[in-house]
């Protein structure tokens, strides 16, 4: 089973168990330190694992981070070989969007 | 902090124009293929209990994930695997990964390989046993299905012979 913040991508591969949480990446068990609250979190994993009842289940965990997500800081210090290969694609993903948000708004 | 009957929201971490990237690849409709399904056999009080992290994490004395060649070839990531034994502490690891900040695992592996919090679930009866192995890969997986054959069976097979019952994936 899969603990994943980015529980949609259960769309395009098909995952037995997913427990979803809204955790940055890199951190997805809880805060460094934090043994009480990485208890909880994997207490709730164990519940959806012998709780989910057929495959694709997905779960979604009630825990939310407690700093804005820009204050994280998950990301790495250079931005990743893949995204800049990408950059261009991803611009337009992004204006893409933003067009069809203003044309229903 | 907990609320009830939260939804999750996907994309809360990323960027505006990573979020509708990784949206528009995603889409809206339910995944309509076969997904694998292992009933779980018994209480997890009884059951072996594996872990996978697509972290990049490894062992100080085993070579680091290679991160110079994905710097050279950027739609290519490193298929080998790591072991990661229980027992590993922060202290013993490398953390290689240009997609996230490694510096908070460095600094706990629990937030991504809780190792010490599962070795307390199995003293405590919450599983039957954390397995003798527990694993690392590196996550950036770019329509590679030569990393099947170079981490995932070799990876699955060991889990096998240490009689797992259950795995617990961590992508990072």
């Amino acid at each position: 089973m899969v603990l994943n913040p980015i529980w949609t991508f259960h769309r395009i591969v098909g995952i037995p168990r997913t427990a979803a949480i809204e955790h940055p990446f890199g951190r997805p068990v809880g805060q460094i330190h934090d043994r009480e609250g990485q208890r909880k979190v994997l207490l709730k994993v164990f519940e959806v694992l012998e709780g989910a009842k057929g495959p694709g289940e997905v779960w979604h965990l009630p825990f939310t981070w407690p700093e804005e997500p820009k204050k994280t800081d998950w990301q790495p210090p250079e931005m990743s070989p893949l995204i800049r290969y990408y950059l261009d694609q991803i611009k337009e993903a992004r204006r893409k969007e933003a067009e069809k948000q203003e044309k229903s708004s | 902090m907990e609320q009830e009957q939260k939804v999750v929201d996907p994309y809360r971490f990323l960027p505006p124009g990573l979020a509708a990237w990784v949206r528009s690849f995603i889409g809206e409709e339910d995944y309509k293929g076969q997904i694998p399904w292992t009933p779980l056999k018994k209480p997890l009080s009884q059951c072996t209990v594996s872990m996978i992290t697509s972290a990049g994490i490894s062992l100080k004395s085993d070579p680091p994930f290679d991160m110079e060649r994905e710097k050279r070839e950027p739609l290519w990531g490193d298929r080998s695997y790591r072991v990661i034994p229980r027992g590993t502490t922060s202290q013993d690891i490398d953390v290689n990964h240009l997609h996230i900040n490694t510096n908070w695992i460095k600094q706990d592996i629990n937030v991504m390989l809780p190792m010490q919090r599962m070795e307390e679930f199995e003293k405590e009866g919450v599983i039957g046993r954390l397995s003798t192995s527990c694993y690392s890969f590196y996550g950036f997986q770019w329509q590679s299905t030569e990393f099947l054959d170079t981490a995932i069976s070799p990876m699955a097979e060991k889990m096998g012979r240490e009689g797992v019952d259950a795995v617990l994936l961590f992508p990072a």
